[in-house]
């Protein structure tokens, strides 16, 4: 990320910081810390600030997306529920999970993931939650066929699986 | 006493030069810290470069960039 990471007295450098924004929406801030050999300043925090607006949703007429399992309605499920058919573990994980549930959104990461019991997972993608222990700001819907969802037993226990053991 | 008048300004004015030269060593100096972007779409790719130089007299290596 640093255009030059060696610089002699004088001399200036620049570092690049680019924020990933797909699926995301609202004020997103992005900090990256700089660690040099200035002993006063050993660490420095550069913060990225800006507000993502979601021309997607706005043009579809969602402002207000009422509840997480409208994702399973007509007009959402191409994106969000229709992606991952036929597909199973981790190919289904990037197709259906990945557009939340990428490093550094809210959801859990599949890394953070991976330390959770395989009974929790299974509950969570069965029954959605309102939020994970507090720590996402986003509901997530059931996405079991039998709870209004799109997802098989046989395909939710590829994803738990392929999340346990990437 | 004259002397030692003068040894304790001495000590003084040495204390106060190691003060002075005191960019001993590197010096990051990034003029600018947060930055604004205003507002993006979701397809953006947006980016902004951070500026800095090193106002130190000895060479500044940047060991680490880590986003959190």
């Amino acid at each position: 990320m640093a255009s030059l990471s060696h610089l002699k007295p004088g001399e200036r450098g620049r570092i690049q910081v680019t924020v990933d924004v797909a699926g995301k929406r609202g004020p997103i801030s992005k900090a990256v810390q700089v660690y040099s050999n200035d002993a006063k300043q050993p660490v420095v925090t550069l913060t990225v600030a800006m507000q993502v607006k979601d021309a997607v949703h706005q043009n579809l007429g969602y402002q207000k997306i009422s509840s997480p399992a409208r994702i399973f309605d007509a007009k959402c499920r191409s994106c969000h529920a229709d992606q991952g058919r036929g597909k199973l573990g981790f190919d289904l994980f990037r197709a259906d999970c990945l557009m939340c549930h990428s490093a550094g959104s809210g959801p859990l990461s599949m890394t953070q993931m991976k330390r959770r019991p395989a009974s929790f997972l299974r509950r969570i993608i069965r029954e959605g939650s309102d939020d994970l222990d507090g720590a996402s700001q986003q509901a997530m819907p059931g996405f079991a066929w039998n709870n209004g969802g799109s997802l098989t037993d046989a395909e939710i226990e590829s994803l738990v699986s392929s999340i346990r053991n990437p | 006493m004259r002397q030692k008048v003068l040894i304790v300004l001495l000590l003084l004015l040495m204390t106060a030069l190691s003060y002075a030269g005191s960019p001993a060593g590197p010096m990051i100096d990034f003029p600018v810290l947060k930055h604004d972007l205003g507002t993006v779409g979701q397809e953006d790719k947006p980016e902004y470069f951070f500026r800095f130089s090193n106002k130190g007299d000895q060479d500044l290596i940047i060991e680490k960039v880590s986003a959190s």
